[in-house]
């Protein structure tokens, strides 16, 4: 008997389908393997996104062999994503980096050393520089998935040690624009509210975030809240192209790339025109500023300004299905529902006005009063899982010091270095360099030597060509710390392989200022080793090479200590309960043995054992909820806007007008391109495409076009197009469906091919404010160039 | 009657003679896998996301699985069932433990989740 493929398919899922339908089998061993088959389960968060979802990884003779989340947790109620699944696999890869590994030349073969030679050729380099070039020629580039303890350690050693502030990391081109927003709007970093929030919330407006695939784990809330509710709950999506967020819509506004800055101002107009704004609220707690000097105006001038912003004026610009009246009608959603929530990622953030449009979101719950109560909120979704707690908090950032100081503020920075014990003067006053400004001084030769940490730029920068020409550069030292080979470790002088999440000990903090401990269940493989122990006993050797006891000083505290659990405890403690006591983010009722009796860890403000070991604070600036708002009390109101920024205790409704992109479709490149993640691939895939599930799920990036562009250039599914930007060239298969709107194009960035690698040529332009690129928006051609053709997944391998 | 019993029977030897007769020969599964193995794919054919072959070919299932919470949040076809590795046309609930394991837990022993919560829906109790 034969049978075609598709009629055995058919055959064998009938009969699936009946199995499953009626017949019911006595469970086997296999079937509860999870539960019975492990020596014992370990608490953690996940590896990847900012969600910070509770998982347990079960443990069998010393291997991973299961996880599962954590039902108890408030961030996922023991729900997991694929990546969060599978993501144990990753430990005993065979791609693991096992042993350090080093080259004097980027052209030579890398050779096996040992962890002694490895060190002390990182410090003679960086010592080198520091004497030659001066502190300036040395710079640290890090993660928001490096946990807590590492960023701030390797921030201190640079910053006291190596006297120099050229300490930054991959959130600036993610969340910069957001911690602009927050601090230039409510005087103070990181949302108000939590995700509880989601369950009281009767509209959400989802505003260039696809946060079904960036953050699944938590629009399963919002699924949830939506379908359990389809009558009282109303969801707005706004985002250029339809995404699988979309099918929980109500309202998908679909408009040009770059054109939310009018969207908003409009929505704004409404809600004026309409009296639909809280008198009160805005009375009572807010300011109206404008501008560079951050001049204060009055209400009467905020109208005036926003009388420009029409429907009418405001959907000529954005376009796509943008009406005058759908303007009108999601802004009296938004203003009258009577909580609603806001989210956004990317799509915001990476703007050359991302902290104008942060600002623009901010306002509309500032007029509408929606804010500081159950299920409002102005809520940006962090993409990493440690890009708030590790670097926004933990001074991560080239402006920032521990604990939510500026580095520019004399009084702040003496501080820290009263609290560390260091010389004062010891931290330059200036912030170093920025991510694009750092790569660029690469490409200068201004940097000698670079450390890169659990991050890979040579993929993940904008105009990636560009700035891996400064890498590749032989009088640049690349030393590059991670546990798989990267497009980064390709044009590293030095490899230094890293114990992974579960593999070493320490804390992540999620986007609604929650602090989550892992704590380690394996050993690593071969000589890999935590981060910690890596950057003391470098700190140990730039010491005598530099003979600077003040850099040895930065370690002095946690000499000697077992580093898979003493030592990050050691740096733990020391960063709470010294850098955090005082400030908004405050942790010092949180030490390692508060956070493992909390199935989720603890939300900041938390300044005493008793307040973490409740939870912490669900809600900040309200008083009862948060201990803050009441030891910072000036009067009886119930919100208290202690934010550090604003001297004033206001929030502040920003004038800001609308900004198009840098760079828009022309006559030449007629298209927009923009640019994001699949739910299946974490970043630049490195972890995520070596796990074969995840792989074959989406094995290499598409350019997805809409269906009547492709008609029109005549390209079918999986054909091959040519995406050309000013800066250089892919080669993609087609994906023609109705997601990007007409004129737009989008790819996905995970994948490493270099015909395949979109941020080959995405576009460098940056935020003045926050300094993130817009990856979001350039301007591209593109053109059919042959039928479908097989393609291979591609990962880099030594 | 005992009909259930008689007709898993004859619609695993079916399927088995289906095998068979696509692969010329039955191959043998490792331990804990199940009987009703995938057709055999080429590596390249293995790229291909489940939904796009299962979209067509078993389109009932699909729009079951599209129109549920799993659909609308992505949990694809092989958080359940696994890669042509490990593939389960019937899944162990120790997948389901993944995310569910609360209500793993507290179901009865001798039932599949699925018994009680439509298989690809998982809407309701049935």
């Amino acid at each position: 008997m034969g049978l075609s493929r598709r009629e055995f398919l058919k055959t064998t899922a009938a009969l699936t389908a009946a199995a499953l339908a009626g017949i019911d089998l006595p469970l086997k061993g296999e079937d509860l393997a999870q539960a019975a088959e492990v020596d014992g389960w370990f608490r953690g968060t996940c590896r990847f996104c900012g969600v910070g979802c509770r998982v347990e990884l079960g443990v069998k003779n010393g291997r991973p062999v299961a996880i599962r989340g954590v039902p108890q947790s408030r961030t996922n109620m023991g729900y997991l994503c694929m990546k969060g699944m599978l993501f144990y696999q990753l430990m005993r890869h065979p791609d693991r980096l096992k042993r350090p590994l080093y080259r004097a030349r980027k052209t030579d073969q890398f050779r096996e050393i040992s962890w002694e030679e490895a060190l002390d050729i990182a410090a003679e380099k960086f010592a080198q520089a520091l004497k030659t070039y001066g502190p300036a020629s040395v710079a640290y580039y890090g993660s928001g998935q490096a946990l807590t303890e590492e960023t701030y350690l390797f921030q201190k050693v640079m910053r006291a040690g190596l006297r120099t502030n050229n300490v930054e990391g991959n959130p600036r081109l993610c969340m910069a624009s957001a911690v602009g927003g927050y601090i230039t709007s409510f005087g103070a970093d990181e949302p108000i509210g939590s995700y509880a929030d989601i369950e009281q919330a009767f509209c959400f407006f989802i505003i260039g975030s696809n946060m079904a695939e960036a953050h699944p784990v938590l629009f399963r809330r919002v699924m949830r809240r939506k379908l359990d509710n389809p009558d009282k709950v109303f969801v707005i999506n706004a985002d250029p192209r339809v995404s699988p967020t979309s099918r929980i819509a109500d309202i998908h506004l679909q408009f040009e790339p770059g054109t939310d800055l009018a969207l908003l101002n409009a929505m704004a107009y409404v809600i004026l025109e309409e009296k639909l704004y809280n008198e009160d609220f805005i009375k009572n707690y807010c300011a109206f500023r404008l501008g560079k000097q951050k001049k204060r105006v009055s209400f009467e001038e905020y109208k005036k300004f926003i009388a420009v912003y029409t429907p009418e004026r405001a959907a000529d610009i954005c376009k796509g299905n943008i009406t005058p009246e759908i303007i009108r009608l999601v802004a009296r959603k938004f203003a009258t529902s009577p909580a609603t929530m806001s989210f956004w990622t990317m799509g915001i953030n990476q703007r050359i006005r991302g902290v104008w449009a942060n600002n623009l979101i901010h306002n509309l719950h500032l007029l509408t009063g929606q804010l500081c109560r159950p299920g409002a909120d102005s809520f940006s979704l962090t993409g990493q899982p440690n890009a708030c707690g590790g670097v926004r908090e933990g001074g991560g950032l080239c402006h920032i010091l521990p604990g939510h100081r500026p580095v520019k503020v004399d009084k702040l920075r003496h501080q820290v270095e009263d609290l560390w014990g260091v010389p004062r003067g010891r931290i330059p006053a200036k912030p170093g360099y920025h991510t694009m400004a750092m790569f660029s001084a690469v490409n200068q030769g201004k940097i000698k030597a670079i450390w890169i940490n659990c991050t890979s730029p040579a993929q993940s920068l904008p105009n990636a060509d560009k700035y891996r020409k400064g890498l590749a550069r032989e009088d640049v030292f690349v030393v590059v710390t991670d546990i798989f080979p990267t497009k980064t470790t390709e044009l590293a002088n030095l490899v230094l392989p890293t114990a992974f999440h579960f593999e070493k000990t320490g804390v992540y903090g999620c986007t609604e200022r929650r602090s989550q401990l892992t704590v380690k269940a394996v050993d690593p493989p071969g000589e890999a080793k935590p981060e910690v122990w890596i950057v003391r006993e470098w700190a140990l050797k730039l010491a005598d090479k530099l003979k600077d006891p003040v850099v040895k000083k930065c370690v002095e505290p946690f000499l000697g200590l077992e580093e898979g659990y003493a030592l990050p405890k050691a740096i733990w403690d020391e960063y709470t309960q010294k850098l955090t006591a005082g400030r908004d983010n405050d942790l010092r009722g949180a030490p390692y043995e508060v956070l493992k009796k909390l199935p989720d860890g603890v939300q900041w403000p938390a300044p005493t054992k008793e307040w973490a070991l409740r939870g912490g604070t669900y809600k900040k600036f309200v008083r009862g909820l948060d201990p803050l708002a009441d030891i910072h009390a000036v009067d009886e109101r119930p919100y208290q806007f202690y934010g550090p920024a604003h001297k004033d205790r206001k929030l502040w409704i920003w004038l800001r007008p609308h900004k198009g992109p840098a760079e828009e479709p022309d006559a030449e490149y007629p298209f927009y391109l923009s640019t994001g993640r699949v739910i299946d691939h974490w970043h630049t895939s490195s972890m995520t495409g070596r796990i074969k599930e995840l792989m074959r799920a989406n094995p290499y990036a598409y350019v997805e076009i809409n269906p009547k562009d492709a008609k029109r250039l005549g390209i079918g599914p999986g054909d091959m197009v040519l995406v050309e930007t000013r800066r250089g060239r892919n080669i993609l298969p087609a994906k023609v469906y109705e997601g990007p709107m007409e004129k737009m194009v989008f790819v996905y960035w995970h994948d490493m091919a270099e015909e395949r690698m979109i941020n080959r040529v995405t576009k460098d332009a940056f935020d003045p404010g926050s300094k993130e690129p817009e990856f979001k928006i350039c301007a591209c051609k593109i053109r059919r160039l042959s039928g479908p053709k097989p393609l291979k997944p591609y990962i880099v391998r030594l | 009657m005992q009909i259930r019993p008689i007709l898993t029977i004859l619609l695993v030897i079916f399927c088995l003679v289906s095998c068979q007769a696509w692969h010329g020969q039955h191959k043998r599964l490792p331990s804990g896998q199940s009987l009703l193995a995938h057709p055999e794919l080429s590596e390249q054919e293995k790229l291909i996301p489940c939904a796009s072959c299962h979209k067509e070919v078993t389109p009932e299932i699909y729009a079951q699985w599209y129109k549920s919470r799993h659909g609308l949040d992505n949990v694809k076809c092989f958080q359940c069932h696994g890669t042509y590795e490990n593939f389960q046309v019937e899944p162990s609930v120790g997948r389901c433990a993944s995310c569910h394991a609360k209500e793993v837990r507290h179901s009865p022993r001798d039932k599949k989740c699925w018994a009680c919560h439509p298989a690809h829906k998982f809407s309701v109790h049935r």
